[in-house]
Protein backbone atom coordinates (compact mmCIF):
# COMPACT_ATOMS: atom_id res chain seq x y z
CA UNK A 1 0.00 0.00 0.00
CA UNK A 2 1.27 3.81 -1.27
CA UNK A 3 1.92 6.49 1.63
CA UNK A 4 -0.89 8.18 0.25
CA UNK A 5 -3.23 4.94 0.34
CA UNK A 6 -2.41 4.62 3.86
CA UNK A 7 -2.92 8.19 4.73
CA UNK A 8 -6.28 8.41 2.78
CA UNK A 9 -7.35 4.92 4.38
CA UNK A 10 -6.47 6.64 7.95
CA UNK A 11 -7.76 10.22 7.27
CA UNK A 12 -11.38 8.09 6.37
CA UNK A 13 -11.42 5.86 9.46
CA UNK A 14 -10.81 8.89 11.46
CA UNK A 15 -13.91 10.49 9.66
CA UNK A 16 -16.14 7.42 10.21
CA UNK A 17 -15.13 7.45 13.94
CA UNK A 18 -16.32 11.14 13.81
CA UNK A 19 -19.22 10.13 13.07
CA UNK A 20 -21.52 8.89 10.07
CA UNK A 21 -25.03 8.96 9.01
CA UNK A 22 -24.57 5.68 6.52
CA UNK A 23 -21.93 3.12 6.84
CA UNK A 24 -18.12 4.06 6.88
CA UNK A 25 -17.67 3.07 3.34
CA UNK A 26 -20.72 6.05 2.32
CA UNK A 27 -18.87 8.50 4.30
CA UNK A 28 -15.79 7.29 3.06
CA UNK A 29 -17.73 8.16 -0.68
CA UNK A 30 -18.60 11.27 0.91
CA UNK A 31 -15.70 12.31 2.30
CA UNK A 32 -14.06 11.59 -1.14
CA UNK A 33 -16.73 13.01 -3.53
CA UNK A 34 -16.78 16.09 -1.19
CA UNK A 35 -13.00 16.81 -2.13
CA UNK A 36 -13.80 18.10 -5.19
CA UNK A 37 -16.83 17.26 -6.41
CA UNK A 38 -19.18 20.39 -5.42
CA UNK A 39 -19.49 21.87 -9.01
CA UNK A 40 -21.02 17.56 -10.13
CA UNK A 41 -23.84 17.69 -7.75
CA UNK A 42 -26.97 17.53 -9.28
CA UNK A 43 -29.19 20.70 -9.36
CA UNK A 44 -31.79 20.44 -6.39
CA UNK A 45 -35.14 20.20 -7.89
CA UNK A 46 -38.06 21.49 -6.04
CA UNK A 47 -41.18 18.69 -6.33
CA UNK A 48 -44.76 20.07 -6.35
CA UNK A 49 -46.92 19.99 -3.33
CA UNK A 50 -44.58 19.69 -0.20
CA UNK A 51 -41.63 21.94 -1.69
CA UNK A 52 -39.26 19.07 -1.86
CA UNK A 53 -35.34 19.27 -3.21
CA UNK A 54 -33.09 17.19 -3.83
CA UNK A 55 -32.25 14.48 -6.10
CA UNK A 56 -34.50 11.29 -5.09
CA UNK A 57 -32.12 9.04 -6.97
CA UNK A 58 -29.30 9.49 -4.22
CA UNK A 59 -29.32 8.34 -1.04
CA UNK A 60 -29.10 11.27 0.62
CA UNK A 61 -32.74 12.56 -0.29
CA UNK A 62 -34.48 13.84 2.61
CA UNK A 63 -37.86 11.06 2.20
CA UNK A 64 -34.93 8.11 2.64
CA UNK A 65 -33.74 8.83 6.22
CA UNK A 66 -34.93 5.83 7.63
CA UNK A 67 -34.66 3.25 4.18
CA UNK A 68 -32.79 -0.16 3.69
CA UNK A 69 -32.81 -1.33 0.37
CA UNK A 70 -32.37 -0.58 -3.16
CA UNK A 71 -34.09 2.69 -4.40
CA UNK A 72 -37.26 2.25 -6.79
CA UNK A 73 -36.18 5.77 -8.70
CA UNK A 74 -33.55 4.07 -9.67
CA UNK A 75 -35.24 0.76 -10.63
CA UNK A 76 -37.94 2.22 -13.23
CA UNK A 77 -40.25 3.30 -10.30
CA UNK A 78 -40.54 6.79 -8.72
CA UNK A 79 -40.66 7.56 -4.76
CA UNK A 80 -44.54 6.67 -4.95
CA UNK A 81 -44.61 4.02 -7.38
CA UNK A 82 -42.56 0.35 -8.36
CA UNK A 83 -41.30 -0.45 -11.61
CA UNK A 84 -43.33 -1.95 -14.41
CA UNK A 85 -44.02 -5.68 -13.93
CA UNK A 86 -43.54 -5.34 -9.66
CA UNK A 87 -46.14 -5.89 -7.26
CA UNK A 88 -46.32 -3.29 -4.54
CA UNK A 89 -46.36 -4.51 -0.73
CA UNK A 90 -49.13 -3.68 0.92
CA UNK A 91 -47.83 -4.19 4.37
CA UNK A 92 -44.87 -2.18 5.61
CA UNK A 93 -43.56 0.19 7.91
CA UNK A 94 -43.04 3.54 8.60
CA UNK A 95 -39.99 5.87 9.23
CA UNK A 96 -40.28 10.19 10.14
CA UNK A 97 -38.03 12.07 8.20
CA UNK A 98 -37.80 16.26 8.07
CA UNK A 99 -38.13 18.10 5.32
CA UNK A 100 -35.09 20.18 4.95
CA UNK A 101 -37.43 22.93 2.65
CA UNK A 102 -39.68 23.44 5.40
CA UNK A 103 -38.76 21.69 8.44
CA UNK A 104 -41.78 19.37 8.96
CA UNK A 105 -41.30 16.09 9.88
CA UNK A 106 -43.39 13.61 7.71
CA UNK A 107 -44.74 10.30 7.82
CA UNK A 108 -42.86 7.79 5.28
CA UNK A 109 -43.74 4.78 4.21
CA UNK A 110 -41.68 2.71 2.85
CA UNK A 111 -43.29 0.17 0.69
CA UNK A 112 -41.25 -2.35 -0.83
CA UNK A 113 -41.95 -3.61 -4.69
CA UNK A 114 -42.00 -7.25 -5.13
CA UNK A 115 -42.04 -10.61 -7.98
CA UNK A 116 -38.70 -9.88 -9.42
CA UNK A 117 -34.93 -9.83 -8.18
CA UNK A 118 -33.05 -7.47 -6.74
CA UNK A 119 -33.03 -4.27 -8.73
CA UNK A 120 -29.40 -4.33 -7.70
CA UNK A 121 -28.79 -0.20 -8.32
CA UNK A 122 -28.78 2.83 -5.82
CA UNK A 123 -28.19 0.82 -2.72
CA UNK A 124 -29.34 2.84 0.28
CA UNK A 125 -28.80 2.04 3.86
CA UNK A 126 -29.92 5.32 6.53
CA UNK A 127 -31.60 3.34 9.28
CA UNK A 128 -32.56 6.65 11.09
CA UNK A 129 -35.15 5.01 13.96
CA UNK A 130 -34.55 1.55 12.43
CA UNK A 131 -35.23 -0.71 15.27
CA UNK A 132 -34.33 -5.01 15.56
CA UNK A 133 -37.09 -7.37 14.18
CA UNK A 134 -39.35 -7.88 17.03
CA UNK A 135 -40.31 -4.57 16.75
CA UNK A 136 -41.83 -4.92 13.38
CA UNK A 137 -43.36 -2.19 12.66
CA UNK A 138 -39.90 0.14 12.69
CA UNK A 139 -37.76 -2.79 11.37
CA UNK A 140 -36.47 -2.25 8.16
CA UNK A 141 -34.59 -5.05 7.83
CA UNK A 142 -37.62 -6.87 7.27
CA UNK A 143 -37.97 -8.28 3.85
CA UNK A 144 -41.45 -6.41 3.29
CA UNK A 145 -42.56 -8.03 0.53
CA UNK A 146 -43.83 -10.71 2.78
CA UNK A 147 -47.65 -11.22 2.88
CA UNK A 148 -47.68 -9.37 -0.71
CA UNK A 149 -48.91 -11.55 -3.81
CA UNK A 150 -45.64 -11.66 -5.21
CA UNK A 151 -44.42 -13.27 -1.47
CA UNK A 152 -40.80 -12.68 -0.55
CA UNK A 153 -39.52 -12.14 -4.05
CA UNK A 154 -37.73 -8.31 -2.95
CA UNK A 155 -36.65 -5.94 -6.17
CA UNK A 156 -36.79 -2.30 -4.31
CA UNK A 157 -38.25 0.62 -1.85
CA UNK A 158 -40.54 3.39 -2.20
CA UNK A 159 -40.35 6.61 -0.46
CA UNK A 160 -44.39 7.25 0.06
CA UNK A 161 -45.44 10.66 1.55
CA UNK A 162 -48.14 9.81 4.02
CA UNK A 163 -48.77 13.11 6.32
CA UNK A 164 -47.42 15.61 8.18
CA UNK A 165 -46.04 14.16 11.89
CA UNK A 166 -47.80 15.70 14.50
CA UNK A 167 -45.16 14.39 17.27
CA UNK A 168 -47.33 12.91 19.21
CA UNK B 1 3.63 -16.52 -44.14
CA UNK B 2 3.03 -19.90 -45.08
CA UNK B 3 6.94 -20.39 -44.41
CA UNK B 4 6.59 -18.98 -40.66
CA UNK B 5 3.49 -21.49 -40.07
CA UNK B 6 5.44 -24.38 -40.78
CA UNK B 7 8.07 -23.16 -38.96
CA UNK B 8 6.34 -22.16 -35.65
CA UNK B 9 4.16 -25.87 -36.37
CA UNK B 10 7.94 -27.83 -36.35
CA UNK B 11 8.60 -25.97 -33.59
CA UNK B 12 5.25 -26.76 -31.49
CA UNK B 13 5.77 -30.58 -32.37
CA UNK B 14 9.31 -30.58 -31.25
CA UNK B 15 8.15 -29.02 -28.03
CA UNK B 16 5.39 -31.85 -27.92
CA UNK B 17 7.74 -34.67 -29.02
CA UNK B 18 8.74 -36.21 -24.93
CA UNK B 19 5.44 -36.85 -24.53
CA UNK B 20 4.79 -40.02 -26.28
CA UNK B 21 1.47 -41.62 -26.19
CA UNK B 22 2.69 -44.27 -24.26
CA UNK B 23 3.59 -42.10 -21.70
CA UNK B 24 0.42 -39.71 -21.74
CA UNK B 25 -1.28 -40.15 -18.65
CA UNK B 26 -4.89 -39.07 -19.30
CA UNK B 27 -6.78 -37.02 -16.69
CA UNK B 28 -9.87 -38.07 -15.37
CA UNK B 29 -12.99 -35.26 -14.92
CA UNK B 30 -13.97 -35.86 -11.21
CA UNK B 31 -15.92 -34.09 -8.38
CA UNK B 32 -13.78 -33.72 -5.16
CA UNK B 33 -15.36 -33.74 -1.37
CA UNK B 34 -14.35 -32.38 1.37
CA UNK B 35 -11.55 -33.63 2.66
CA UNK B 36 -11.05 -35.00 6.43
CA UNK B 37 -8.86 -33.56 8.43
CA UNK B 38 -9.22 -31.05 11.64
CA UNK B 39 -11.81 -28.55 11.30
CA UNK B 40 -10.96 -26.14 14.13
CA UNK B 41 -10.48 -23.52 11.40
CA UNK B 42 -13.16 -24.01 8.92
CA UNK B 43 -15.87 -21.82 8.40
CA UNK B 44 -19.09 -21.84 6.97
CA UNK B 45 -20.14 -17.86 5.24
CA UNK B 46 -23.55 -16.93 4.78
CA UNK B 47 -23.89 -15.07 1.42
CA UNK B 48 -27.22 -12.92 1.45
CA UNK B 49 -26.42 -12.43 -2.58
CA UNK B 50 -27.92 -8.78 -1.61
CA UNK B 51 -27.93 -7.88 -5.17
CA UNK B 52 -29.53 -10.69 -6.29
CA UNK B 53 -31.22 -12.58 -3.80
CA UNK B 54 -32.85 -15.19 -5.57
CA UNK B 55 -29.28 -17.10 -5.46
CA UNK B 56 -27.95 -16.90 -2.18
CA UNK B 57 -24.98 -19.65 -1.07
CA UNK B 58 -23.57 -20.65 1.94
CA UNK B 59 -19.46 -21.19 1.72
CA UNK B 60 -16.91 -23.81 3.10
CA UNK B 61 -13.70 -22.10 3.82
CA UNK B 62 -10.18 -23.39 5.14
CA UNK B 63 -9.07 -20.26 7.25
CA UNK B 64 -5.42 -21.22 7.98
CA UNK B 65 -4.95 -22.24 3.97
CA UNK B 66 -6.95 -19.89 2.66
CA UNK B 67 -8.53 -21.79 0.45
CA UNK B 68 -12.94 -22.22 -0.54
CA UNK B 69 -13.89 -25.92 0.15
CA UNK B 70 -17.14 -25.99 -1.31
CA UNK B 71 -20.52 -24.56 -1.36
CA UNK B 72 -24.27 -24.84 -1.86
CA UNK B 73 -27.21 -23.09 -3.22
CA UNK B 74 -29.21 -22.00 -0.61
CA UNK B 75 -31.92 -20.82 -2.75
CA UNK B 76 -34.38 -17.59 -2.61
CA UNK B 77 -32.73 -15.41 0.52
CA UNK B 78 -31.81 -17.98 2.60
CA UNK B 79 -31.24 -18.05 6.57
CA UNK B 80 -27.85 -19.84 6.27
CA UNK B 81 -26.80 -22.96 7.68
CA UNK B 82 -27.39 -24.84 11.19
CA UNK B 83 -24.74 -27.20 12.06
CA UNK B 84 -25.79 -30.07 14.49
CA UNK B 85 -22.28 -31.60 16.30
CA UNK B 86 -23.95 -34.82 16.53
CA UNK B 87 -24.46 -35.89 12.81
CA UNK B 88 -21.82 -33.45 11.39
CA UNK B 89 -24.01 -33.06 8.89
CA UNK B 90 -25.02 -29.31 7.40
CA UNK B 91 -29.00 -28.19 7.58
CA UNK B 92 -29.77 -25.29 5.09
CA UNK B 93 -32.91 -23.01 5.37
CA UNK B 94 -34.06 -22.63 1.78
CA UNK B 95 -36.87 -21.22 -0.85
CA UNK B 96 -37.57 -21.71 -4.08
CA UNK B 97 -39.98 -20.81 -6.64
CA UNK B 98 -41.06 -23.22 -9.32
CA UNK B 99 -40.25 -20.33 -12.06
CA UNK B 100 -37.23 -19.28 -10.18
CA UNK B 101 -39.46 -15.70 -9.03
CA UNK B 102 -42.80 -16.78 -10.08
CA UNK B 103 -44.93 -19.48 -8.96
CA UNK B 104 -45.49 -21.65 -6.19
CA UNK B 105 -42.98 -21.46 -3.26
CA UNK B 106 -41.27 -24.21 -1.39
CA UNK B 107 -39.49 -23.83 1.42
CA UNK B 108 -36.93 -26.65 2.98
CA UNK B 109 -34.72 -27.84 5.17
CA UNK B 110 -32.57 -29.34 3.37
CA UNK B 111 -29.81 -31.65 5.17
CA UNK B 112 -26.08 -32.17 3.36
CA UNK B 113 -23.98 -34.90 3.73
CA UNK B 114 -20.61 -33.01 4.78
CA UNK B 115 -18.43 -34.86 3.00
CA UNK B 116 -19.86 -34.98 -0.63
CA UNK B 117 -22.33 -31.79 0.29
CA UNK B 118 -25.23 -33.30 -1.53
CA UNK B 119 -28.66 -33.50 -0.30
CA UNK B 120 -29.25 -36.47 1.69
CA UNK B 121 -32.83 -35.06 2.63
CA UNK B 122 -35.18 -32.43 1.63
CA UNK B 123 -37.84 -31.72 4.53
CA UNK B 124 -40.54 -29.61 2.63
CA UNK B 125 -41.98 -27.06 4.87
CA UNK B 126 -44.57 -24.49 5.19
CA UNK B 127 -43.87 -21.68 2.75
CA UNK B 128 -43.37 -19.07 5.32
CA UNK B 129 -40.06 -18.80 6.67
CA UNK B 130 -39.06 -14.89 8.12
CA UNK B 131 -36.35 -13.00 5.22
CA UNK B 132 -34.99 -10.70 7.02
CA UNK B 133 -30.92 -9.03 6.36
CA UNK B 134 -29.90 -10.58 9.66
CA UNK B 135 -29.57 -14.16 9.21
CA UNK B 136 -28.66 -15.37 12.57
CA UNK B 137 -31.41 -16.78 14.76
CA UNK B 138 -34.09 -16.98 12.37
CA UNK B 139 -33.65 -20.96 13.30
CA UNK B 140 -31.96 -22.71 15.79
CA UNK B 141 -31.57 -26.22 16.81
CA UNK B 142 -32.11 -27.79 20.23
CA UNK B 143 -29.58 -28.49 22.20
CA UNK B 144 -29.80 -32.23 21.62
CA UNK B 145 -29.60 -31.32 17.77
CA UNK B 146 -33.01 -33.55 17.24
CA UNK B 147 -35.33 -30.63 16.30
CA UNK B 148 -34.91 -27.81 14.16
CA UNK B 149 -37.10 -24.24 15.14
CA UNK B 150 -38.08 -21.85 12.21
CA UNK B 151 -39.05 -18.27 12.75
CA UNK B 152 -41.87 -17.55 10.54
CA UNK B 153 -43.49 -14.32 9.31
CA UNK B 154 -46.49 -13.52 6.62
CA UNK B 155 -46.69 -10.78 8.70
CA UNK B 156 -48.31 -13.32 10.68
CA UNK B 157 -45.99 -14.86 13.44
CA UNK B 158 -45.40 -18.63 13.19
CA UNK B 159 -42.91 -21.10 14.62
CA UNK B 160 -41.84 -24.48 12.38
CA UNK B 161 -40.60 -27.39 13.90
CA UNK B 162 -38.97 -30.30 12.17
CA UNK B 163 -37.26 -33.85 13.46
CA UNK B 164 -33.94 -34.11 12.23
CA UNK B 165 -34.39 -37.83 13.34
CA UNK B 166 -37.19 -38.72 11.34
CA UNK B 167 -36.21 -36.11 8.87
CA UNK B 168 -39.95 -34.92 8.71
CA UNK B 169 -41.86 -31.67 9.22
CA UNK B 170 -43.61 -31.81 12.71
CA UNK B 171 -45.53 -28.89 13.18
CA UNK B 172 -46.41 -25.42 12.56
CA UNK B 173 -46.87 -23.30 15.94
CA UNK B 174 -48.46 -20.00 16.51
CA UNK B 175 -46.26 -17.44 18.63
CA UNK B 176 -47.99 -13.76 18.22
CA UNK B 177 -45.25 -11.26 18.70
CA UNK B 178 -42.27 -13.53 19.53
CA UNK B 179 -40.11 -14.34 16.58
CA UNK B 180 -36.07 -15.31 16.86
CA UNK B 181 -34.50 -18.54 18.25
CA UNK B 182 -32.82 -19.10 21.24
CA UNK B 183 -32.00 -22.68 22.29
CA UNK B 184 -32.01 -23.17 25.67
CA UNK B 185 -31.69 -27.16 27.08
CA UNK B 186 -31.84 -30.62 24.94
CA UNK B 187 -35.96 -29.75 23.77
CA UNK B 188 -36.17 -26.24 24.80
CA UNK B 189 -36.05 -22.94 22.61
CA UNK B 190 -36.68 -19.41 23.58
CA UNK B 191 -38.32 -16.61 21.61
CA UNK B 192 -37.19 -13.13 21.77
CA UNK B 193 -40.59 -11.30 22.04
CA UNK B 194 -41.81 -7.24 20.99
CA UNK B 195 -42.64 -6.65 24.77
CA UNK B 196 -38.63 -7.52 25.58
CA UNK B 197 -38.96 -10.87 27.32
CA UNK B 198 -37.68 -13.91 26.15
CA UNK B 199 -41.03 -16.67 26.17
CA UNK B 200 -40.00 -20.10 26.95
CA UNK B 201 -40.86 -23.57 24.91
CA UNK B 202 -40.44 -27.37 26.18
CA UNK B 203 -41.02 -29.80 22.86
CA UNK B 204 -41.37 -33.46 23.80
CA UNK B 205 -40.20 -36.65 22.30
CA UNK B 206 -42.56 -35.84 19.05
CA UNK B 207 -41.74 -32.10 18.52
CA UNK B 208 -44.73 -31.27 20.28
CA UNK B 209 -45.11 -28.08 22.24
CA UNK B 210 -45.84 -29.27 25.72
CA UNK B 211 -45.16 -26.33 28.06
CA UNK B 212 -44.86 -22.54 27.36
CA UNK B 213 -43.64 -19.66 29.82
CA UNK B 214 -43.89 -16.15 29.71
CA UNK B 215 -40.85 -14.08 30.75
CA UNK B 216 -40.49 -10.63 32.15
CA UNK B 217 -39.47 -7.60 29.55
CA UNK B 218 -35.17 -7.68 30.55
CA UNK B 219 -34.61 -4.74 28.49
CA UNK B 220 -36.73 -1.58 27.20
CA UNK B 221 -37.13 -2.02 23.77
CA UNK B 222 -37.89 1.86 23.22
CA UNK B 223 -35.22 3.69 24.93
CA UNK B 224 -32.51 0.80 24.26
CA UNK B 225 -33.66 -2.23 22.67
CA UNK B 226 -31.22 -4.97 21.83
CA UNK B 227 -29.90 -6.34 18.55
CA UNK B 228 -31.50 -10.00 18.05
CA UNK B 229 -27.73 -11.63 17.20
CA UNK B 230 -26.87 -12.93 20.69
CA UNK B 231 -24.12 -15.42 22.38
CA UNK B 232 -24.21 -18.26 24.66
CA UNK B 233 -21.98 -18.52 27.31
CA UNK B 234 -23.06 -21.87 29.22
CA UNK B 235 -26.55 -20.77 30.82
CA UNK B 236 -26.72 -17.96 29.67
CA UNK B 237 -27.48 -15.93 26.54
CA UNK B 238 -25.53 -12.43 26.07
CA UNK B 239 -27.68 -9.77 24.06
CA UNK B 240 -26.04 -6.47 23.25
CA UNK B 241 -27.89 -3.38 23.13
CA UNK B 242 -27.53 -0.17 20.97
CA UNK B 243 -26.36 1.69 23.52
CA UNK B 244 -23.19 -1.02 24.11
CA UNK B 245 -24.85 -2.72 27.26
CA UNK B 246 -24.74 -6.62 27.52
CA UNK B 247 -28.34 -8.29 28.97
CA UNK B 248 -26.69 -11.37 30.58
CA UNK B 249 -30.12 -13.57 30.82
CA UNK B 250 -29.88 -16.90 33.24
CA UNK B 251 -31.93 -19.86 30.86
CA UNK B 252 -31.36 -22.41 33.08
CA UNK B 253 -34.65 -22.54 35.10
CA UNK B 254 -38.36 -22.43 33.39
CA UNK B 255 -38.53 -18.23 33.69
CA UNK B 256 -35.62 -16.71 31.92
CA UNK B 257 -34.30 -14.28 33.81
CA UNK B 258 -31.75 -11.39 33.62
CA UNK B 259 -28.96 -11.85 35.60
CA UNK B 260 -26.75 -8.78 35.16
CA UNK B 261 -26.66 -5.76 32.54
CA UNK B 262 -23.30 -4.95 32.12
CA UNK B 263 -21.22 -2.70 29.53
CA UNK B 264 -18.94 -2.61 27.12
CA UNK B 265 -18.10 0.88 27.52
CA UNK B 266 -17.53 3.77 29.58
CA UNK B 267 -19.19 6.23 29.74
CA UNK B 268 -16.84 8.79 28.02
CA UNK B 269 -16.74 6.02 25.43
CA UNK B 270 -20.53 5.83 25.35
CA UNK B 271 -20.77 9.73 24.82
CA UNK B 272 -18.57 9.48 22.19
CA UNK B 273 -20.87 7.05 19.76
CA UNK B 274 -18.94 4.01 20.17
CA UNK B 275 -21.82 0.85 19.91
CA UNK B 276 -20.99 -2.81 18.18
CA UNK B 277 -21.53 -2.61 14.14
CA UNK B 278 -22.55 -4.98 11.46
CA UNK B 279 -25.04 -8.05 11.66
CA UNK B 280 -23.26 -10.63 14.16
CA UNK B 281 -21.32 -8.44 16.27
CA UNK B 282 -20.71 -10.80 18.99
CA UNK B 283 -18.98 -13.88 19.47
CA UNK B 284 -17.70 -16.10 22.80
CA UNK B 285 -14.12 -17.77 22.83
CA UNK B 286 -15.39 -20.44 25.48
CA UNK B 287 -12.46 -22.02 27.26
CA UNK B 288 -11.01 -18.73 28.17
CA UNK B 289 -14.78 -17.07 28.87
CA UNK B 290 -13.93 -14.20 26.32
CA UNK B 291 -16.41 -12.19 24.73
CA UNK B 292 -15.11 -10.71 21.20
CA UNK B 293 -17.18 -7.80 20.38
CA UNK B 294 -16.98 -5.59 16.94
CA UNK B 295 -16.99 -2.29 16.78
CA UNK B 296 -17.77 1.07 15.77
CA UNK B 297 -18.38 4.67 16.47
CA UNK B 298 -21.06 6.67 14.92
CA UNK B 299 -24.46 7.55 15.59
CA UNK B 300 -27.26 5.26 16.71
CA UNK B 301 -28.49 5.23 13.09
CA UNK B 302 -24.93 2.99 12.28
CA UNK B 303 -25.37 -0.07 14.49
CA UNK B 304 -25.75 -2.34 11.66
CA UNK B 305 -22.66 -0.61 9.75
CA UNK B 306 -19.73 -2.77 9.31
CA UNK B 307 -17.14 -2.24 12.48
CA UNK B 308 -13.27 -1.31 12.21
CA UNK B 309 -12.37 -2.38 15.34
CA UNK B 310 -12.87 -5.96 18.03
CA UNK B 311 -12.75 -5.00 21.82
CA UNK B 312 -12.08 -8.75 24.02
CA UNK B 313 -13.87 -8.45 27.72
CA UNK B 314 -13.67 -11.37 30.01
CA UNK B 315 -17.17 -12.26 30.90
CA UNK B 316 -16.89 -12.83 34.35
CA UNK B 317 -15.13 -9.58 35.48
CA UNK B 318 -16.86 -7.39 32.57
CA UNK B 319 -13.59 -6.41 31.96
CA UNK B 320 -11.90 -5.26 28.62
CA UNK B 321 -8.91 -7.39 28.02
CA UNK B 322 -7.76 -6.33 24.37
CA UNK B 323 -8.59 -4.68 21.67
CA UNK B 324 -7.21 -4.31 17.92
CA UNK B 325 -8.30 -2.72 14.52
CA UNK B 326 -9.51 -4.25 11.83
CA UNK B 327 -7.90 -4.20 8.01
CA UNK B 328 -11.36 -3.88 6.26
CA UNK B 329 -14.48 -2.49 7.02
CA UNK B 330 -16.49 -5.97 8.87
CA UNK B 331 -19.89 -6.85 8.89
CA UNK B 332 -19.80 -10.18 11.04
CA UNK B 333 -17.58 -11.90 13.13
CA UNK B 334 -16.65 -15.31 14.54
CA UNK B 335 -14.14 -16.95 16.91
CA UNK B 336 -12.44 -20.25 16.85
CA UNK B 337 -12.60 -22.80 19.97
CA UNK B 338 -9.28 -24.27 19.26
CA UNK B 339 -6.06 -24.14 21.54
CA UNK B 340 -4.69 -21.19 18.82
CA UNK B 341 -7.95 -19.11 18.29
CA UNK B 342 -8.53 -16.69 15.10
CA UNK B 343 -11.09 -14.16 15.09
CA UNK B 344 -12.92 -14.38 11.22
CA UNK B 345 -14.25 -11.04 9.68
CA UNK B 346 -16.61 -11.06 6.81
CA UNK B 347 -15.91 -7.98 5.71
CA UNK B 348 -16.06 -5.49 2.55
CA UNK B 349 -12.69 -4.75 1.25
CA UNK B 350 -11.67 -1.51 -0.79
CA UNK B 351 -10.37 -2.64 -3.89
CA UNK B 352 -8.89 0.12 -5.50
CA UNK B 353 -6.83 2.42 -4.18
CA UNK B 354 -8.28 5.37 -2.22
CA UNK B 355 -6.21 7.70 -4.21
CA UNK B 356 -7.55 6.67 -7.42
CA UNK B 357 -10.81 6.85 -6.08
CA UNK B 358 -10.06 10.69 -5.10
CA UNK B 359 -8.73 10.76 -8.43
CA UNK B 360 -11.87 9.05 -10.03
CA UNK B 361 -14.11 11.52 -8.04
CA UNK B 362 -11.94 14.62 -9.64
CA UNK B 363 -12.40 13.63 -12.71
CA UNK B 364 -16.26 13.61 -12.33
CA UNK B 365 -16.66 9.87 -12.66
CA UNK B 366 -19.72 8.64 -10.45
CA UNK B 367 -19.60 5.32 -8.46
CA UNK B 368 -21.63 3.48 -5.85
CA UNK B 369 -19.79 2.42 -2.87
CA UNK B 370 -20.50 -0.97 -3.55
CA UNK B 371 -18.32 -0.35 -6.60
CA UNK B 372 -15.42 -0.44 -4.83
CA UNK B 373 -15.62 -3.45 -2.54
CA UNK B 374 -15.33 -6.62 -2.47
CA UNK B 375 -16.53 -9.24 0.21
CA UNK B 376 -13.50 -10.64 1.89
CA UNK B 377 -12.51 -13.03 4.36
CA UNK B 378 -9.63 -11.86 7.04
CA UNK B 379 -8.29 -13.89 9.57
CA UNK B 380 -6.40 -12.49 12.92
CA UNK B 381 -4.72 -14.17 15.85
CA UNK B 382 -7.17 -14.18 18.71
CA UNK B 383 -5.00 -13.32 21.10
CA UNK B 384 -2.46 -10.62 19.69
CA UNK B 385 -4.87 -9.20 16.94
CA UNK B 386 -2.34 -9.35 13.93
CA UNK B 387 -4.00 -10.00 10.63
CA UNK B 388 -2.77 -14.08 9.31
CA UNK B 389 -4.21 -13.20 6.49
CA UNK B 390 -7.25 -12.19 3.92
CA UNK B 391 -9.22 -14.48 1.35
CA UNK B 392 -10.48 -12.15 -1.25
CA UNK B 393 -13.50 -12.47 -3.21
CA UNK B 394 -15.63 -14.57 -0.84
CA UNK B 395 -19.42 -14.49 -1.64
CA UNK B 396 -21.36 -11.22 -2.85
CA UNK B 397 -22.86 -10.05 0.39
CA UNK B 398 -21.51 -11.93 3.42
CA UNK B 399 -23.74 -11.15 6.77
CA UNK B 400 -23.12 -14.29 8.68
CA UNK B 401 -20.41 -16.67 10.17
CA UNK B 402 -20.75 -20.25 11.14
CA UNK B 403 -18.08 -22.77 12.37
CA UNK B 404 -18.64 -26.79 11.93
Amino acid sequence: MSAIDKWMETFSRLLARQSSRRSFLATAGAFIIGVGAAPLLPVARAHAGTGEEGDPTRCDYWRYCAIDGFLCTCCGGTTSSCPPGTVASSVTWVGTCRNPTDGKDYIISYNDCCGRSGCGRCTCQRDEGDRPLYRTDSANDINWCAGSSADIVYNCSTAVLMGVSTGD
Amino acid sequence: MRVWSSIAIAALMLVMAPATADELQPETLHVEKVPDGPRDHWIWIGDLGAQHNVDTRAMLFDADKGKMLGMLSTGFWSAGVLLPKSTGNVVALETFFEKGTRGPRHDYVTVYDPRTLLPLHEIEVPPRRMTALVQTRMAGLTDDDRFVAITNFTPRQTMTIVDLQKNRFVAETDTPGCGQIYPAGPRRILLLCGDASLKSMVLDDNGKVVKQTDGKPFFDPFADPVIVHAVRAGDDWLFVSLAGYIYQVDASGDEVKLREKWSLLTDGERADGWRTGGYQPLAVQKKDGLLYALMRKGPESTYEEPGDAVWVFDIATHKRVAEFDLANATLAIEVSQDANPIVYGASMKTVVPYWSLVALTLLGQKFEQLDVVKPALDVYDAKSGKLLRTVDHVASFATSLKQP
